[in-house]
């Protein structure tokens, strides 16, 4: 067990290099000056040659491309993410500052699509007919639902027409730790929905699939209740593809995020990510995105070990 | 008339998915014949005026701007930027994927470990927002970067494929008649892997189109005063509490959108591919 969880590691270590080699090669391989490309405004207007400079200087554009790139590798391995160019705070820190708060909705949405996915599906699989084809429609349109939509639609419903929920903000843990959690709910709900579909939608059809093997019909015609074969054997046989699902669905969670923070004005990383592209503030975007890239891949080699767990044949 | 299995793919939902798919289609094309106004001619005396006004059948944005009509042109942009993203990510994944699969070795080891895996490291937003930081928003910008980003689905799946297909009989009665390496790759092989990566180009539109109105949405797809579905949204979240029709009949186009060629993804998998798992 052991062995395999350093493999895995180990891969993602290499893929954590290869990201990071991707992310140096995207500014360099747009074809102009990257200095200049970024201080373009899409009107046309040059900027001034020292502007220029400047970005050249805090990009290190000046330096020979092998030295700009172990800058760039050896400033990421020890969390030097550079500085903001129009803020000049520290990309690292302003990170620090706001991605628990990603972390705690993205975990939310996590759990809330995990615990209603699963069951669901599974419901779905064994009850057949009517439930079975309600559920197929229902998650087809859930994984269709764009967040931002479906987001404003609950703050029409819950916030504006039955004044429940607040419609966005932030309030922090410390100060007003019931608004904290209130302000939670619809951002997590919005962004569990597409999630929740994909779960119940992989458990159904894993669900379904064990249910017609051969050892369901043996351990059946053993005296086995069909509540003790699905609760003992089937559901745990069917999790392996699910968990895969949520594994990759937790990137794209990350992903989503961005656009469910700001139709809730909710100060995670988007807010942070958003501003930064709009201005082309180049260190921030990219501290982000190798934030998000190394946390997805993190929680790939976690899932990758809940999955060796569940099934000790891919420890190999 | 239909071939048996494409009439059993289609039920009546499917059929209902394919008029609406044809009926963006004509509208894209002949947007300018079908928009009742100019999408971009304002008129404050006439903001926000709610749907089924006279003239106005889905109302007015704040600026007076026919909803309608923006509507329509916003689809052109939205299927112009989703059909060339959804294309270019065909070309490159079937290539890269065929190469991987076909050649195997160092070869597979660049394409598939290096190249798709990397790239599925991202989630696909975030890596486009860094495309839009580096070239600036725009149509070209959304089209290369998307491209790139949904290529790997397809290289992952012609890769699959090609594996299977590539140790066969018929590949390998091509090979005794002496034909050369391209002529196995394009006409032996990639005709026999072409029916899930048909399949694939439909969803990935619908994929396409979530993230192009999630991008224009933030303000970072298409530079306004283009009409385009997400920023329509974004713009009538304002007035959410007032008029939600301004956000509402742009988030049920875009909902449609996406349902249609999930649904035409769907028929065209059980038309063509009925072996492979209905599961996404």
């Amino acid at each position: 067990m052991l062995g395999y969880i350093l493999r895995r590691v180990a891969v993602g270590i290499g893929l954590v290099y290869l990201v990071l080699t991707l992310i140096f090669l995207a500014l360099h391989l747009v074809p102009g000056d990257p200095a200049l490309l970024l201080l373009s405004q899409g009107d046309g207007a040059s900027a001034t040659p020292e502007a220029v400079e400047r970005v050249r200087e805090q990009l290190g554009l000046n330096q020979p491309l092998l030295v700009q790139y172990w800058d760039f590798l050896s400033g990421v391995v020890t969390g030097d993410l550079g500085q903001s160019f129009r803020t000049s705070q520290d990309v690292a820190a302003a990170i620090g500052e706001r991605l628990p708060r990603t972390l705690e909705l993205v975990g939310l949405a996590t759990l809330i699509a995990v615990v209603l996915g699963i069951p669901w599906g599974a419901w779905a699989a064994r009850r057949g007919g009517l439930v079975d084809s309600t559920t197929t429609t229902l998650t087809s349109i859930g994984v269709a639902l764009p967040v931002f939509v479906f987001g404003s639609v609950l703050i029409l419903f819950f916030s504006l027409k039955l004044a429940w929920l607040p419609a966005g903000g932030f309030a922090s843990m410390g100060e007003d730790p019931g608004r904290h959690l209130q302000l939670l709910v619809l951002p997590a709900i919005a962004l569990a929905v597409g999630f929740t579909s994909v779960i119940a939608r992989m458990t159904r059809s894993a669900v379904q699939e064990m249910l017609h093997a051969d050892w369901v019909r043996t351990a059946r015609s053993l005296g086995l209740s069909r509540r003790r074969v699905f609760r003992r054997y089937v559901l745990r046989n069917s999790l392996n593809p699910v968990v895969t699902v949520i594994g990759l669905g937790v990137g794209t969670l990350l992903g989503s995020t961005v656009l469910v923070e700001r139709v809730f004005n909710y100060p995670g990383l988007s807010s942070l990510l958003v501003d930064a592209v709009t201005a082309r503030d180049y260190p921030v975007v990219q501290g982000v995105v190798i934030t998000i890239a190394v946390l997805f891949i993190a929680i790939n080699i976690v899932v990758d070990v809940i999955y060796g767990v569940l099934d000790p044949r891919v420890r190999r | 008339m239909l071939p048996e299995r494409l009439r059993a793919a289609m039920t009546p939902l499917r059929w209902v998915a394919f008029g609406y798919v044809v009926a963006v289609l004509v509208v894209v094309v002949a947007a300018p014949v079908f928009a009742p106004h100019d999408p971009l001619q304002q008129d404050v005396s006439l903001r926000l005026l709610p749907p089924g006004t006279e003239g106005y059948l889905l109302g007015t944005d704040e600026l007076g701007r026919d909803i309608l009509s923006r509507l329509m042109y916003g689809a052109r942009v939205e299927l112009l930027i989703a059909l060339g993203a959804t294309l270019l990510a065909m070309v490159l994944g079937t290539l890269v994927g065929l190469a991987g699969g076909y050649f195997g070795g160092l070869v597979e080891v660049l394409t598939m470990r290096v190249g798709v895996d990397v790239l599925l490291a991202f989630p696909p937003i975030i890596l486009a927002l860094l495309a839009v930081t580096l070239r600036g928003p725009g149509a070209g910008t959304l089209i290369i970067a998307m491209g790139v980003l949904f290529a790997p689905t397809f290289a992952r799946i012609t890769y699959g494929q090609t594996i299977s297909v590539k140790r066969l009989e018929y590949v390998e009665a091509a090979t005794a008649f002496g034909a050369p390496t391209t002529t196995r790759m394009f006409q032996v092989v990639l005709p026999n892997v072409s029916a899930p990566i048909i399949v694939q180009f439909s969803l990935t539109i619908a994929n396409a189109v979530l993230l192009e109105s999630g991008l224009s949405y933030l303000g970072l797809g298409v530079v306004p005063p283009t009409p385009s579905w997400g920023s329509m949204v974004a713009q009538g979240q304002r007035y959410l509490a007032t008029e939600p029709h301004a956000l509402l009949v742009p988030g049920a186009v875009i909902v449609l959108t996406i349902l249609a060629f999930g649904l035409l993804g769907d028929a065209l998998r059980q038309w063509l591919d009925p072996k492979s798992r209905s599961a996404r």
